[in-house]
C-alpha cells in the first residue's frame, strides 16, 4: 500500500501527487494542516526528521524528500519512464531538479510567505503564537527566513534576492525550451513535474508577468496544465481561501515586486 | 569517446568524479587547475561551468558539471559494475545521503578547511588588494561573503561553530547508518560512499579524526574505503603534499580550539 502523508497547496507535495498521477498510482492520503504546525509533531519527525511534508510510505518503507521520492516512484514503477533514456538528458534533468533544492525551493517560501501567507498565521494567532509557530521550526535557516518573512512581509530582507532569483529562473527555463519542448529535452521528465508547482504558486500570487514577453515558457506551461496529470495532482487540490489571499495580497504587491525585479 | 576532466587535486567534488571514474576503470584526460590562482574564474571556463567550481566533465562532447549530477552521469553511461544499489528503497536512502552535500554539508567542510587551514594559502604573499581580489572572485555572493569572513577570522569566524557542528552531526549519521549496514545506503557499495569518502577524508586531514574514536563504525568505513584501489587512484595519487603539510600542522594547532568550539555547541 502506498501512503502520502501531504498537504494540498505545498509545492513539494505538488510534485509527488504528479508524479503518482503520471503513473496511475492509486494512494490514501494523510492531509496535513500545516498553519496548525502537526508535520512538527514527535510521531511525524521520527518518519520526517526535517518535519515537512510530504513523506511517502511504499509498504511500510519511508521516504522523504520531494526529489528523491519522485526518482523512487519512476526507478519502483518505471512504466511510463519520467526520466530521459539517455544519460545526457538524465544529467539535465538532475541539474534542474537540484537547483529546487539549493534555492529556489527557499526563495518560493519567501515569495508567498512575505506576499500572502503571513496573513493566514495572524488570522488564527496572537503574535505571541505566532512567534511561538516560527521559534518551532526545526531548520535553523527556515526558521530565520520566516522570522522576516512572516513579522515584516514585504520589508523582508530577503525578499528581494528571491524576486530577481525567479526572473532568473524564468529565462534559464526559456533558454531550455530553445533547445527542445521539454526542460531535459524532447521528453517530458520529472523536471517538467519539478517545476510545475513553482509556476503555479507564481500565477496564483500575480506574478505571471515574469513570463509575458517569453511565450515559450507560457506554451510550457500551457502543455503542462493539458495534462491530466495536472487536475489530478494540482488542480482537484487548490485551496480556495489560500487563492483568495494569494490574488489579493498579490495584486497589492505587484507594482513592488515588478520594481524588485527590474 | 575521450573523457575531459577539469578538476583539483584536493577539491571534495573532484575526489568524488575522479573515484567514480576509477570504480568504473575509465581513463581522463586531465586539466588541473590551481584555485587559488583562481583558473575556475576564468572567463573561457565560466562558459562551460557558468557555476566556476571544478569539477567539469566534457564526455563526448557533452558537457556535464556539479559532482552529484556528473556521478550519477558516469553511473548511467558506464552501467558496470554499477554503483547504485539494485533495489530502490536503498537507491532512495543512496540519494538522500548524496542530496545533504549540496544543501549544506559541502559548505560546511569547506568552512571548516579555510578556518582551520586553507586560510594561511590565501594570505600567503598577498597583499591586502590582491587577497581582496581573490575573495571578491567568487561567483556566488554567499560563498562570497562566507569566504571572505573564514579566510579573514579562521575558527573564530561567525560561520565556524555552525559548520563544526554539521561536520559532527554527519558522524552521528553515519555511524548510526553504518551500524545497520555495511555500506551507507545499505548493503552495496554506492555512490554514496564514493561521495562521503573527500568529507570524512578531510576531517582526518584536518586532524580532527579524534571524533572517530567515539564513532568507530565511521573509523572502520573509512579503513574499508581506504582499502579499495579506486581510493588510491582518485583521492591519494592527486594528494597535494603542502596541504596535507599545512593541514597537519595547522590542524594540530587548532585541534584544542576546535573542542572548545565543540564544547561550547
Amino acid at each position: 500500500m502506498l501512503e502520502l502523508y501531504h498537504n494540498d497547496m505545498s509545492t513539494c507535495a505538488q510534485k509527488v501527487r504528479l508524479t503518482l498521477a503520471e503513473k496511475g498510482l492509486d494512494w490514501t492520503g494523510h492531509h496535513l494542516n500545516l498553519r496548525e504546525g502537526p508535520q512538527h509533531k514527535t510521531d511525524y519527525l521520527k518518519m520526517n526528521p526535517n518535519g515537512v511534508v510530504p513523506t511517502l510510505i511504499d509498504d511500510g518503507r519511508v521516504i522523504v524528500e520531494s526529489t528523491v521520492i519522485m526518482e523512487y516512484i519512476d526507478d519502483r514503477w518505471p512504466d511510463p519512464s519520467l526520466r530521459p533514456l539517455d544519460a545526457y538528458g538524465r544529467a539535465r534533468m538532475r541539474l534542474w531538479t537540484k537547483q529546487l533544492d539549493e534555492g529556489v525551493h527557499a526563495m518560493t517560501g519567501v515569495l508567498s510567505s512575505s506576499i500572502a501567507f503571513r496573513y493566514q498565521h495572524f488570522a488564527i494567532k496572537t503574535e505571541a503564537e505566532v512567534r511561538q509557530t516560527i521559534e518551532n521550526m526545526p531548520d535553523p535557516a527556515k526558521r530565520e527566513r520566516q522570522r522576516e518573512n512572516i513579522l515584516k512581509g514585504l520589508d523582508s530582507k530577503f525578499l528581494p534576492a528571491a524576486v530577481k532569483r525567479f526572473a532568473r529562473l524564468i529565462g534559464d527555463i526559456d533558454g531550455a525550451l530553445a533547445e527542445g519542448d521539454w526542460l531535459a529535452g524532447n521528453e517530458f521528465s520529472l523536471a517538467d513535474i519539478a517545476y510545475t508547482p513553482y509556476m503555479v504558486r507564481l500565477t496564483h500570487l500575480q506574478m505571471g508577468w515574469l513570463w509575458e514577453d517569453r511565450p515559450a515558457v507560457a506554451d510550457w506551461f500551457a502543455r503542462i496544465q493539458a495534462r491530466p496529470s495536472f487536475d489530478a495532482a494540482i488542480g482537484g487540490w487548490l485551496n480556495e481561501s489560500y487563492l483568495t489571499l494569494m490574488a489579493e495580497k498579490g495584486n497589492e504587491a505587484t507594482g513592488q515586486l515588478r520594481a524588485l525585479a527590474a | 569517446m575521450t573523457i575531459e576532466l577539469y578538476h583539483n587535486g584536493m577539491s571534495t567534488c573532484s575526489q568524488k568524479v575522479r573515484v567514480t571514474l576509477a570504480e568504473k576503470g575509465q581513463d581522463f584526460v586531465s586539466h588541473h587547475f590551481n584555485l587559488r590562482a583562481g583558473d575556475q574564474h576564468k572567463p573561457e571556463y565560466l562558459a562551460i561551468n557558468p557555476n566556476g567550481v571544478v569539477p567539469t566533465i566534457i564526455h563526448d562532447g557533452r558537457v556535464v558539471y556539479e559532482s552529484a549530477v556528473v556521478d550519477e552521469y558516469l553511473d548511467d553511461v558506464f552501467p558496470d559494475p554499477p554503483l547504485k544499489p539494485s533495489d530502490p528503497y536503498e537507491r532512495a536512502r543512496m540519494r538522500l545521503w548524496v542530496k545533504q552535500l549540496d544543501e549544506g554539508l559541502h559548505a560546511a567542510s569547506a568552512t571548516i578547511s579555510a578556518c582551520i587551514a586553507f586560510r594561511y594559502q590565501f594570505m600567503e604573499g598577498k597583499t591586502e588588494a590582491e587577497l581582496k581580489k581573490t575573495l571578491d572572485g567568487y561567483v556566488d555572493p554567499v560563498k562570497r561573503e562566507r569566504m571572505t569572513e573564514n579566510v579573514l577570522a579562521g575558527v573564530e569566524s561567525r560561520f565556524f561553530k555552525p559548520a563544526i557542528g554539521r561536520i559532527v552531526k554527519m558522524l552521528d549519521d553515519m555511524q548510526a547508518s553504518l551500524s545497520e549496514g555495511t555500506w551507507m545506503a545499505g548493503n552495496s557499495y554506492s555512490l554514496a560512499d564514493i561521495a562521503f569518502a573527500p568529507y570524512v577524508t578531510r576531517v582526518a586531514h584536518l586532524q580532527q579524526d579524534w571524533l572517530f574514536d567515539e564513532r568507530p563504525k565511521v573509523a572502520d568505513w573509512l579503513e574499508r574505503m581506504r582499502a579499495r584501489s579506486a581510493y588510491q587512484q582518485g583521492m591519494v595519487d592527486w594528494f597535494n603534499p603542502d596541504f596535507l603539510a599545512l593541514m597537519e600542522e595547522k590542524g594540530g594547532e587548532n585541534k584544542n580550539g576546535v573542542k572548545a568550539v565543540l564544547e561550547g555547541i
